[in-house]
Order: C-alpha cells, then sequence, then structure tokens
C-alpha cells in the first residue's frame, strides 16, 4: 500500500479489520467515501461511532439493545409470548428469527458454544443467566437454536442437563432439506440428517 | 469419470505443465524426474490431498510459494472443471467449474479412482493406522456423509481429549468433560456401522479375487475388528466411555472408540501381515486393489481410473500382466508410471506416452 497518501492507507487498513472485506472491497469503499459529500461521511462516522456508544447489552436476553431501552424492546413487549425461550449463539441470529416473524416468544443469547480446545466454559456463556431465567419466570418450553456442529451438540447436550430438574420442555430446532430446493441439489449430509429425522405423514 | 486434461504449475518439480490423456497413459523415466508427482496432482484432483500425506506448502515447486491443479473431467455427458490453489500462508483453494468449494467432501469422489504403488503393501504389512486410513480413503470416495462424520469424529476427539486433560488438571467438572461423549458417539457409531458394512461386503471381493490371482489353495478374509461393538452400538459406545472414564481422564486421551479399530487381512485363517511371505503379501495387495475397483464400482455404479504406481518393479511379470489385463479391460481410464515401456503394453497400440525428465513432460506418441 505504499503507493496510498498516507491517510488513505490508514482508512484502508481499518477496513480491512472489517469481516468480509479484503483488499479490493476495502479499496471500493474507501474511493465510495472519498467521493461522498464531506458532510454524509462526517454523519457515518458520527452514527457509527454513537451506536458504539449508546448500545449495551440487554440484562435479560443478551442481545444488543439501547442504553436507554434496557431490557431490550423484545423482553419488555406485552406482546411477547413469555412461556418459551429460544436460545441462540449470537444476537445476528434473533435477527434472523426475527425476519422470519412468525416466532412470538422470547431470546436468549449464549455468546458461543463450550470448546475445550478454545477454553470456552459454561460460566463464560450466559448459561447461569438462562437457568435463573428459566426458573424464575417459569418458563414452559426452551428451544435450542443452535448450530449443528460438534461444539454446538456438545452445548445441547450441556444445556439440557442442566435444564432437566426444571419444569420446563426442552427442544430442539429440526435441521433438514431448505424450503424451495430441489432434493437432486441438496448435499448428501444434510439429506442424511433429515432422513434421520424424518417424521410421519400426518 | 475420466481425466481429460491436466494442468500443473509450481506443483513439486514442475513449472508448468499441461497433458492430454487418452485411455492408456504411460508415464516414463528415470527414478526421480517426476512421475509419480503427475500421479499425485491427480489423486489431488480426487482426494483433495496427497496420497504420500504431503503438506501443501511440501508440494509447491521449491523456490516457489505457490501450486496450482487444473483437471478438466469428463462423465461423457457434462465437463466440469476442478481447480485447486494454494498460497503460502493462506487456506488452499477448491474451485468447482469456478465455484470456490467451502467443503471439500463435495469434491471428493467426484473423480473416483483406486492407486496402486508400492507403498499400498502397507494396508497388509503396516500399522492400524495405515489400514484404518486405507478404508477411510476408499468409503470416502462412494459415501459423502461418512467423510462429513470422520471430520465431525476428529473434532470430538479431540475435545474430549483437550477436557480430559483440563479434568485431570482439575480445571474442569466431570459434567462439562461429559458434554463430549454425544457428539463422538453420535459420529463414532456411524462410522463403526459404516466400516462394518463395507467391510462385510468387500472381504467375498477379496476372496474372490486372491483365489484368481493364486489359486484355489490360498483362502483370503477381511475381518474388521471394531473397538466399539454389540447388538446396540449406541449403547455399546456410551457403557464403554463411561467404564473407560477414570482410565482416560489419567492418561488425558481416549481409548474407546474407531480411531482403535483394526482390519485385519488373513491367509488361510492365519494373519497375512505376521505369517505372509513377500509374495503372498504383495499378491493380497493386488488382490485389495482389484477388490477395492469392484466394490466402488459395484456401490457406485461408477468404474474407478486406475492409478498404476511404479508397479512393474514391485510385482513380478505374471502378476503385472494379470494386473493391466484386470484395470485395462474395467477401468474407463489408466495412469501407470515406469522406468521403461512393459512388454504386455507395447503390444497395447492405443496408449499415449510421455517421456518424463527433471520435471518436463514430453509427448512422446499416441494411438488416440
Amino acid at each position: 500500500m505504499r503507493y496510498y497518501p498516507e491517510s488513505l492507507a490508514r482508512l484502508l487498513t481499518e477496513l480491512r479489520k472489517l469481516p468480509g472485506v479484503g483488499e479490493k472491497t476495502a479499496q471500493r469503499l474507501a474511493f465510495h467515501m472519498l467521493r461522498e459529500p464531506a458532510e454524509d461521511i462526517r454523519r457515518l462516522g458520527k452514527t457509527i461511532a454513537e451506536a458504539h456508544d449508546h448500545l449495551t447489552q440487554c440484562g435479560v436476553c443478551g442481545s444488543f439493545t439501547d442504553k436507554t431501552q434496557n431490557p431490550c424492546r423484545i423482553c419488555e413487549s406485552p406482546n411477547r409470548d413469555r412461556s418459551s425461550i429460544c436460545v441462540v449463539e449470537k444476537p445476528d441470529d434473533i435477527a434472523v428469527f426475527e425476519r422470519m416473524g412468525s416466532y412470538r416468544g422470547l431470546y436468549h443469547v449464549l455468546g458461543g458454544v463450550l470448546s475445550a480446545l478454545n477454553h470456552v466454559r459454561p460460566d463464560d456463556l450466559r448459561i447461569p443467566e438462562l437457568l435463573s431465567r428459566v426458573e424464575k419466570e417459569q418458563t414452559a418450553e426452551v428451544i435450542l437454536a443452535l448450530n449443528p456442529s460438534v461444539e454446538g451438540n456438545a452445548t445441547v447436550t450441556y444445556l439440557s442437563r442442566q435444564l432437566e430438574p426444571l419444569p420446563a420442555r426442552v427442544t430442539q430446532i429440526a435441521y433438514g432439506i431448505p424450503i424451495g430446493s430441489e432434493l437432486d441439489y441438496v448435499d448428501e449430509v444434510t439429506l442424511n440428517r433429515a432422513l434421520e429425522s424424518r417424521s410421519e405423514v400426518p | 469419470m475420466r481425466l481429460e486434461e491436466l494442468t500443473v504449475v509450481n506443483f513439486r518439480n514442475y513449472e508448468e505443465a499441461s497433458l492430454r490423456f487418452g485411455r492408456f497413459n504411460l508415464f516414463l523415466g528415470e527414478n526421480a524426474q517426476g512421475k509419480t508427482n503427475l500421479l499425485e496432482a491427480i489423486h489431488m484432483l480426487a482426494a483433495t490431498r496427497s496420497h504420500r500425506s504431503a503438506s501443501d506448502a511440501e508440494m509447491a515447486r521449491h523456490g516457489a510459494s505457490s501450486y496450482y491443479i487444473r483437471g478438466l473431467l469428463n462423465d461423457g455427458y457434462s465437463r466440469r472443471r476442478l481447480e485447486i490453489a494454494y498460497e503460502r500462508g493462506g487456506r488452499k483453494r477448491v474451485t468447482l467449474d469456478g465455484k470456490a468449494q467451502a467443503r471439500f467432501s463435495n469434491i471428493v469422489g467426484l473423480l473416483k479412482i483406486v492407486f496402486f504403488a508400492p507403498e499400498s503393501t502397507a494396508a497388509v504389512r503396516g500399522s492400524p493406522e495405515d489400514r484404518r486410513r486405507f478404508l477411510d480413503a476408499l468409503i470416502s470416495q462412494a459415501r459423502k456423509d461418512y467423510l462429513s462424520d470422520l471430520i465431525d469424529y476428529r473434532r470430538a476427539l479431540s475435545q474430549r481429549n483437550e477436557a480430559l486433560k483440563q479434568t485431570r488438571d482439575r480445571r474442569m467438572a466431570l459434567s462439562e468433560l461429559r458434554v463430549w461423549e454425544a457428539p463422538l458417539a453420535a459420529a463414532g457409531v456411524r462410522l463403526t456401522a459404516r466400516r462394518l458394512e463395507v467391510c462385510g461386503e468387500l472381504s467375498p471381493l477379496l476372496r474372490l479375487q486372491q483365489e484368481r490371482l493364486a489359486g484355489e489353495g490360498e483362502e483370503a478374509e477381511l475381518i474388521y475388528r471394531a473397538n466399539v461393538s454389540g447388538e446396540s452400538l449406541e449403547n455399546a459406545f456410551a457403557e464403554r466411555l463411561t467404564a473407560a472414564e477414570t482410565n482416560d481422564i489419567r492418561r488425558g486421551t481416549t481409548s474407546v472408540g474407531p480411531h482403535r479399530d483394526d482390519l485385519e487381512l488373513r491367509l488361510n485363517g492365519r494373519s497375512a501381515r505376521r505369517f505372509g511371505s513377500q509374495g503372498q503379501q504383495r499378491t493380497l495387495t493386488l488382490a485389495l486393489k482389484l477388490s477395492e475397483f469392484e466394490w466402488l464400482k459395484a456401490a457406485t455404479g461408477i468404474a474407478p481410473v486406475a492409478l498404476l504406481d511404479d508397479v512393474v518393479s514391485e510385482l513380478d511379470r505374471g502378476r503385472a500382466r494379470r494386473l493391466f489385463s484386470a484395470f485395462g479391460s474395467l477401468s474407463p481410464q489408466v495412469f501407470l508410471t515406469a522406468t521403461e515401456a512393459p512388454e504386455d503394453l507395447r503390444e497395447r497400440a492405443a496408449s499415449d506416452v510421455w517421456q518424463i525428465r527433471a520435471g518436463t513432460a514430453q509427448y512422446a506418441e499416441g494411438g488416440g
């Protein structure tokens, strides 16, 4: 990057730290920003900084929320079904469920999955918070929606054992064939998983 | 599926080479000129890894920081372009028709191969690990979920082994250690069941091939010794893990599961590894390769491509002739390396020959 002016090189270095941004994307973003009116770019910078300053972790579910709105909007909403909690790995996963729109219950963000290799322990995840929540709020159902990785499955095992003494029903989302895809385009591993969890025709 | 064209750049001792193949392909040349490297490149396209278990950095040409392999595959209906690119410091990238492949298991088995090299006798003579590797390589080509179970199993195994060490050092509670049992057992049970099934199918094929090669008197048998066995593999796995827990914690390593399986090859009821003569072991290896070929063909409906590395020096003429005639009539495509053209092949009109010298492949003659 020696051929760039110093301040441009610094901008490129910062942009490249973002996920999914390589050299080419960084360059495209940087040149776009430089072409925009200074005022717009200042607003962008300010918005990013403010978002960072104003956001905090929701004291209940662990997702992001504004500091002025804690617990978050979903946790506070009178329209949500308070008898069910959907457990996810990260806040991004909540957005996926919300876009879908048909789930009306509450959420709980673990902040990761167990890993002996990476030294991630139950106390590093928001597992104690989940247990006390389920106990205190008399939750009827806990839906585990973790990724079907080795670590995700281990975490499911741990959670189901920890939740066992409580009256809540513990379920796990199903894995299988994406709707709208043709069977012959589904990879064999997914198909096998779907075959294993097949169900009776109603 | 056949390999129509192979291009390698900065791979092993090749700076750049491009070859168009026919049905019989012979790489001729002195030792250490690069014959096996071409077979290795083909193995890379088939399995995304080296048959010699070489690392990516090792395979880049001396002084180069990257390598590139491209194969054009043809199954008679459509052509596919398979590319593997590696750059030092980065990850190996595999693309199919220009599309990057996140899961290499989608690629493995596209080009089905049977590889026969002097070191193939390891499946008979070598360690249990050699024999498991033979079995894993074979099943992965035919059953996609097998490779993904294998990857999951290894991952769960290293998680549990790390957890065992932390438990031993009193940094982890038992309840936390035990969470790794479920993913370990789930993948382990599937691997064990699949290996049992495949070995059951492979054994009668092996018996038949051995009989053809060595005559009625030699009865070959392939016995799979699963570390975990029982009516219900699920229950057996769980029970064994529980029983072994204390010992596993002390040793910091998992003693139960398919990573401890073995495969026994027998001749007339006796271990071929311990009691077989060198000649018997070679014949058995050959019979094993031929049954591998037949099994792959039966299991997938597609006859694999045969890669025969330096078999003339390894086998006597009689066995070599049988090998050529078997693969010659059954396989859609054959690749062969040798220091000089074997007599039986000289008589064959339709073969393409390359002279291999110091990392260059000079097309010598072809019959089309």
